[in-house]
């Protein structure tokens, strides 16, 4: 239409406005189709972080599954798949973490280990490790799980510290203008006034 | 019309707060349960360990766990993994698991419990740990909570007449809904803190 606008016969500068016009009117089109696009791409981040972040709280539950499982005397192979099922059944959103029961115990081992989450990490490898070895795994993994959460509340604790001075800002900003409102209305309305 | 706007408030708001108070103490009910969880678990597995066999070891736990499934077993001949396992606490689900391993491969009860119980001890200790943590937060969340009673308590004193007025006309109702909304954001944003941190 721009360009139609253009070769149109008559007064050359209304023919370039009504060809701005219609050239700024398509552009409209690629602009909306580049934030549906941000959009989309922006929520579908939100949805994998938020994935993550339950991932990275609920992971150490696989594990415990494990040692449970181990402990009971079930082969790491056995405990690992029972471990998923149940890891599966409370976490549905998270089994595509989990490996394929069918693998045998080093391939599932090795994809532990590549997961980004330092704990699984560290069962993986040990996993594979004690499987070779033949050793009990079950008193491995209870001291895992044990330095996981002693490194849980470690991060807990200095994060609480470090917020300080930062809890006084909402105090002060949700508390004042409270008291101006409710001081104000109330002297306002008063006999006396201001 | 501001009366009928107090009564159509306080029509809407009190059956939510009456849900919001039943559900805090079924919560704390809850908490209370899962705090005892361990110390019954342990006691089964002693049980077991002792060489107690399942049908004499769990009654006992069923009825302190408050879980009436003995009258059921003895009365069907149903197995115990089977009860466990329609449980609604996942925990006792996972127990039910364990049993059924133990009924179907003769695997090793006593230590699974054990090594369940524990991993439950652990987990209350976190919450708890988690709790402390958070404390400074919550309570300044809570004191913020309390600056807007205080302060209408406390100018009711010097002038009850204008304070009376945030009551009953509309541009007092609406100092009120303001710092009511004001209130609910602070509670968010500390909320948010305490998540993010914590």
């Amino acid at each position: 239409m721009g360009v139609v606008w253009w070769l149109l016969p008559g007064n050359k500068r209304w023919n370039a406005a009504a060809s701005l016009a219609g050239l700024i009117h398509i552009a409209w089109i690629p602009s909306l189709w580049l934030t549906g696009r941000w959009v989309a791409r922006r929520s579908a981040q939100g949805v994998q972080r938020r994935r993550a972040e339950l991932f990275a709280r609920h992971s150490v539950q696989w594990i415990e599954h494990v040692q449970i499982q181990t402990a009971a005397g079930l082969s790491i192979q056995n405990a690992m798949g029972e471990a998923g099922e149940l890891f599966a059944q409370s976490h549905p959103d998270l089994a595509g973490y989990l490996p394929d029961s069918r693998w045998d115990v080093s391939e599932q081992c090795d994809w532990i280990a590549r997961q980004d989450c330092v704990v699984w990490q560290q069962a993986g490898q040990g996993l594979v490790r004690l499987s070779r070895q033949g050793a009990p795994v079950a008193p491995w993994l209870e001291e895992l799980i044990d330095r996981h959460f002693l490194a849980l509340d470690e991060r807990r604790q200095s994060a609480a510290a470090a917020l300080g001075s930062k809890l006084l800002m909402p105090l002060i900003v949700g508390a004042l203008p409270q008291a101006f409102a409710v001081i104000g209305f109330v002297v306002l309305n008063s006999s006396e006034g201001l | 019309m501001l009366e009928a706007l107090w009564a159509l408030s306080g029509a809407w708001l009190a059956p939510i707060i009456w849900q919001v108070w039943r559900r805090h103490k079924a919560r704390q009910n809850q908490v209370q349960w899962e705090a005892r969880l361990p110390a019954h678990l342990n006691r089964l597995a002693a049980q077991m360990a002792s060489g107690s066999p399942l049908d004499s070891a769990m009654p006992e736990f069923s009825k302190t766990v408050g879980y009436l499934s003995a009258q059921v077993h003895s009365a069907t001949g149903a197995r115990w993994s089977q009860l466990l396992a329609q449980h609604p606490h996942e925990d006792i689900r996972l127990l039910g698991r364990l049993v059924s391993l133990y009924e179907t491969q003769g695997s090793d009860l006593s230590s699974a419990i054990q090594a369940l119980a524990q991993r439950l001890n652990q987990r209350q200790r976190a919450i708890s740990l988690a709790r402390i943590a958070m404390a400074p937060v919550m309570g300044q969340a809570r004191l913020l909570l309390i600056v807007m009673p205080a302060l209408v308590g406390m100018v009711g004193l010097f002038e009850p007449q204008a304070t009376l007025l945030l009551f009953t006309t509309y541009s007092g109702l609406a100092v009120i809904l303001g710092c009511v909304v004001l209130n609910a954001t602070m509670w968010a944003i500390f909320r948010n803190i305490a998540r993010r941190a914590l």
